[in-house]
């Protein structure tokens, strides 16, 4: 990001000034040759510090990637180089061109300003009734799909609704280094959102259920003891089932339905307990393994775990994953999963279809060169794959038996359809929905309404669909 | 004006031509940690950095200096991407390089490594890596044939590993802290060796000792202890499993106790029958697939 600031400052200093110099005197020329030298120079600083990237696309579209802070640091960036150079310029007797030289400033300080209080101010620039865009970066997204944005306090991880589907339950990290997990409650009616922390004390809440008035939070921690010369890792994984007892939105009684989960155990501790389901009067949980791919050690590594809402009958309903992610009921009455691809390979984040007893080939189908006789691979290898959520059929839009898709790593919620060819198998394909800045979760409400939620900007999209008769 | 748009616009296409020079070459960021990790994982087990010491492979201490000199006219970093992908091409010593260990590796992560060794005596110079690394791709007898796995067998190994052989009592796949190696190397990446080796290290572990791992025994008070041996200023360590984990002895200078080093490993041998034929093919396909 630095070498970024300085190359833009650069170029628009060296650019300006080129433009200012006045040929006819002598020494404009020995002045334009160094100014040439010294430009070039950033550049090739810069293009050698960032080999293996794309030095124009960085420079054109990193600010994209990077969010609003990569965007403003840029404009910033330019502006001063305008202004330095126009007050260079001035300084050494060229013309002056005051009225850039002043706008110049006033960007440049206005985007450090922005980028120093930008949490603060986008409530005061942003647009809270926007429907296609809201926010400081325009939100582009499918024919008959309206995205609003809802700025949050806090990183989150999961979403889902409550009693109707205004009433929101968005989790995740309001503390640093993924500390401080809490759930908040929005209310989205018209054009009025109200909020409020209506649970806390989690380690990484990463999984968010609703049923009947409770709520519950799939989370884990990191717990370790040395034992005899090594360190042994806790089961911190859990499951926990909360209860408002005095109906003020608060949920104030809090029990682990389900514990003894592996949790966030080293080396990869990135990986957890995340997305739950609650199909059928069942909880569904999803299970990671604590690497990258080798092997699952406990026996509940790398599953889909079941029980009954209280914690009862908890069994394996599915193993053989990695780090699954999203899960939900979808098209043809069966559970779905997203499994997170390992890092040494990069081959894709899987979408499995999961039945009872079924195993799946992780870590065995990461094997360069090996073909796996035995379990079952995955419906589709998607470029990211997150939270999923179902748009039932018979929903009255253009995505009923769909199966909504975050897509973290390619900033964007699409929809996915599985249909089934004549020979029986199945067939996956994805349509894209909106452009969503590292989208982690999603959950389809009902009515035409969905929600996403996007880590990077730290914000809530609720998503409307049009009615299709 | 004309030359002033004539400034810009020269300006602007350098600025263009320099930055699709650079996107050009497609090579890595080098990544020294990742280099690191890859040598620990891939290499180490046979090859020290450190000065005199040796395993299976020579030591590769100040080797940017000495693959500078190896062959005429071959610069140290084509000599070390030949090493790996075409290690037949020269033998610096007597050895064997596992077969077709680039393409295990992959050629980004050999990058990394190479990178890494280059390094270590301060070349931050990584210009020249792009040639090996646009010039290599898998030659001939690396090609992978697509091989068939099953998951039933490959389970079966697991539970052997875990269960019936104990591996896991001693070797771990997901080392966390330096006492994951206190006993036995890791296997994560053991894969990586043909099915040959992995047979042999298997029926005959005291053959093929890893680097860095000595064993000695000694009397103290009527009794026989043994275990993996370090070797310490103020004396020596002796340290072997007990229960889940370690009972550690130590051993002063100033004691009076014999002590001896052995060239016999704690792992037991398993030629000896403790697994069928079927039972071995498995917890080597399981081991295969350690990556």
């Amino acid at each position: 990001m630095l070498a970024q600031i300085v190359l833009f400052y650069y170029l628009a200093f060296c650019l300006v000034c080129l433009l200012m110099i006045d040929y006819r005197k002598r020494q404009g020329w020995w002045f334009a040759v160094l100014l040439i030298a010294l430009g070039l120079g950033v550049v090739g600083v810069v293009a050698r510090q960032t080999r293996g990237e794309n030095l124009l696309q960085s420079i054109l579209f990193g600010w994209y990637s990077e969010g609003r802070g990569g965007f403003f640091t840029r404009i910033a960036a330019l502006a001063m180089g305008v202004f330095s150079a126009i007050s260079l310029m001035g300084a050494v007797g060229q013309r002056s061109w005051r009225m850039v030289q002043v706008a110049a400033l006033g960007v440049g300080v206005g985007g450090v300003t922005l980028l120093l209080f930008r949490d603060a101010l986008t409530h005061l620039v942003s647009d809270p009734k926007a429907s296609i865009s809201s926010g400081f970066i325009s939100v582009s997204s499918a024919k008959g799909v309206r995205v609003r944005r809802i700025d949050l306090p806090f990183y989150p991880t999961a979403v889902t609704t409550g009693k109707s589907v205004d009433e929101v339950f968005v989790a995740g990290y309001t503390g640093a280094y993924l500390q401080g997990g809490a759930v908040y409650r929005y209310d989205v009616q018209g054009e009025d959102v109200k909020s409020k922390q209506v649970a806390n004390g989690f380690t990484r809440p990463h999984g968010l259920a609703y049923d009947g008035g409770d709520l519950f939070v799939s989370r884990a921690g990191q717990f370790n003891r040395a034992i005899k010369g090594r360190m042994e890792q806790e089961k911190t994984g859990a499951v926990t089932r909360m209860k408002d007892l005095d109906s003020d939105g608060v949920f104030d009684y809090y029990e682990d339905i389900v514990s003894g989960l592996p949790g966030a155990q080293m080396p990869d501790g990135l990986h957890q307990n995340n997305g739950i389901e609650i199909f059928d009067g069942k909880l569904y949980v999803t299970v990671g393994v604590s690497t990258d791919h080798t092997p699952a050690v406990l026996d509940l590594e790398g599953t889909i775990m079941r029980c009954n809402l209280d914690g009862s009958e908890l069994t394996p309903y599915a193993k053989g994953l990695r780090n699954p992610y999203g899960i939900s009921i979808g098209p043809h009455g069966k559970i779905y999963v997203t499994d997170n691809d390992p890092n040494f390979a990069e081959l894709g984040d899987k979408f499995c279809l999961v039945e009872e007893g079924t195993t799946f080939q992780f870590p065995y189908d990461t094997v360069e060169g090996v073909k796996v006789d035995g379990g079952v691979p995955p419906l589709k290898r998607f470029s990211s794959a997150q939270g999923i959520s179902y748009v039932p059929a018979g929903e009255k839009n253009a995505f009923e038996d769909r199966i909504l898709m975050a897509s973290y790593g390619d900033n964007a919620l699409s929809a996915v359809r599985v249909t089934r060819n004549a020979q029986g198998a199945y067939e996956v394909d994805s349509e894209f929905v909106a452009k969503i800045s590292q989208v982690v979760d999603t959950h389809y409400a009902g009515s035409n309404v969905a929600y996403a939620c996007s880590y990077a900007e730290k914000a809530l999209y609720r998503i409307e669909f049009d009615n299709k008769p | 004006m004309g030359y002033r748009i004539a400034g810009v616009v020269l300006f602007a296409i350098c600025s263009v031509l320099i930055g699709e020079m650079n996107y050009s070459s497609r090579l890595p960021q080098v990544r020294l940690s990742q280099g690191k990790e890859g040598f620990e994982k891939y290499c180490r087990k046979c090859h020290s950095l450190e000065a005199g010491e040796s395993g299976f492979g020579p030591t590769l201490h100040r080797i940017a200096s000495v693959a500078s000199t190896r062959r005429s006219g071959q610069s140290a970093v084509d000599y070390l991407w030949e090493s790996v992908v075409d290690p037949a091409a020269f033998k610096a010593t007597e050895g064997i390089m596992p077969v077709g260990l680039a393409s295990e590796i992959g050629r980004e992560k050999l990058f990394q490594i190479i990178s890494y060794l280059m390094s270590i005596e301060g070349n931050r110079d990584y210009a020249s890596l792009g040639g090996g690394a646009s010039k290599w791709q898998p030659v001939a007898s690396e090609a992978k044939r697509e091989v068939e796995w099953s998951l039933v067998r490959l389970n079966r190994g697991k539970e052997l590993f875990y269960g019936k052989g104990k591996c896991a009592e001693c070797h771990i796949l997901n080392p966390v802290n330096s006492a994951d190696y206190l006993l036995a190397p890791s296997l994560s990446g053991v894969g990586v060796n043909d099915e040959a080796y992995l047979r042999e290290s298997l029926n005959c572990p005291s053959c093929y000792l890893s680097r860095g791992y000595r064993f000695g025994k000694a009397m103290i008070e009527d009794e026989l202890v043994s275990g993996r041996l370090i070797e310490r200023e103020d004396g020596l360590v002796l340290i072997n499993r007990k229960d889940s984990g370690f009972l550690v002895t130590k051993i002063s200078k100033e004691d009076d106790i014999e002590w001896s080093e052995t060239k016999t490993s704690l792992m037991p041998a398993y030629a000896d029958g403790a697994f069928s034929g079927e039972e071995m093919d498995d917890l080597i396909l399981f081991l295969r697939s350690l990556r």
